[in-house]
């Protein structure tokens, strides 16, 4: 599904990056919105990085292209083989959290799942940050699902596949 | 006893926001509800008799038919919530995310969301009644408790 679909209903909605927490924040955002009768939403933001003084010329558009491109594959691979084939998957480009916070008023999220540190264009200095930015922005629940919590609660083990 | 959903409260116009998606969290995944309120020390029959004060006024605002268990806990907030999360084992620690527009905006659910042993729901000022609505409403049509749930753990 695309964002050309008109959605309809609310929605969970989980922000995934590429680590192994984003795997157990999309486990814990399908469970929810399995119980509580919400759609899915599958989102990745690609990070815009902050403007370089000394770049002569932004990123061409065709970089960024291919980046929201790769995003919307990855997203794609992922539901797949996490057996959520009914989920929707948007990808964005921008600041994660504001954009995030954004998709979650478009879609009509009832709660916002992610994962507490990221991986890829969010680590290093930055872990945790989107998680902190995000619950200033949301306007609705956010639910932070922490770094590690897999390997104490078996939760993948609970989770099912269609 | 069954793992809970923990819901922090503190004082403040926030509690009964993040209470209303505890409860309503809790309902949806057949879970028992534990309130805790954390005050910083031990010993003092002020404090403690307050916080039992907050917590029966949030339990007697729970919606019609729900129930909660109530408890005073001593310490660090953060620190706190996290150790009743894991005495408890609980599957979900539910916070309020401290003032609207505070610089240093939920610096107890940043605490406890990098901690805790479970996933920890962070409810914004004002985003907490439209989730508890929601979830009152699709209370009929909502699925019978089923084996695939991504928090109970079976």
């Amino acid at each position: 599904m695309t964002g050309q679909e008109q959605p309809t209903g609310a929605a969970v909605l989980c922000g995934v990056d590429g680590g192994p927490e984003a795997r157990l924040a999309l486990r814990v955002a399908a469970g929810l919105a399995r119980r509580l009768g919400l759609r899915l939403v599958v989102s990745h933001v690609v990070a815009l990085p902050p403007p370089e003084p000394r770049q002569a010329a932004p990123a061409p558009a065709s970089a960024v292209d291919a980046r929201l491109a790769a995003a919307d594959a990855f997203l794609r691979a992922l539901v797949a083989e996490e057996g959520l084939s009914g989920a929707r998957v948007r990808t964005a480009l921008g600041h994660p959290a504001e954009r995030l916070a954004d998709l979650a008023d478009e879609e009509g999220a009832q709660l916002i799942v992610v994962g507490s540190r990221g991986r890829g264009p969010f680590r290093a200095a930055f872990l945790g940050s989107v998680s902190n930015a995000l619950v200033g922005l949301a306007r609705c629940p956010v639910i932070v699902v922490p770094h590690g919590v897999a390997t104490a609660e078996p939760l993948a083990g609970a989770v099912g596949h269609g | 006893m069954s793992a809970p959903v923990i819901c922090g409260v503190d004082r403040g116009p926030e509690p009964f926001e993040a209470v209303a998606v505890a409860a309503a969290l809790a309902a949806a995944m057949d879970l028992r509800l534990v309130l805790v309120h954390v005050v910083p020390r031990a010993g003092d029959p002020v404090l403690d008799q307050l916080a039992e004060r907050l917590l029966g006024e949030l339990a007697r605002a729970l919606p019609h038919g729900a129930d909660a268990e109530l408890r005073v806990e001593h310490g660090h907030p953060a620190d706190a919530l996290v150790a009743s999360a894991r005495r408890l084992g609980a599957r979900l620690l539910v916070v309020g995310s401290h003032g609207p527009h505070a610089p240093r905006l939920g610096s107890v659910s940043a605490e406890v969301s990098r901690c805790a042993p479970c996933p920890v729901v962070v409810v914004p000022p004002g985003g907490g009644h439209d989730f508890a609505a929601a979830e009152a409403h699709c209370d009929a049509g909502r699925p019978p408790a089923a084996d695939h749930d991504g928090l109970v753990v079976r």
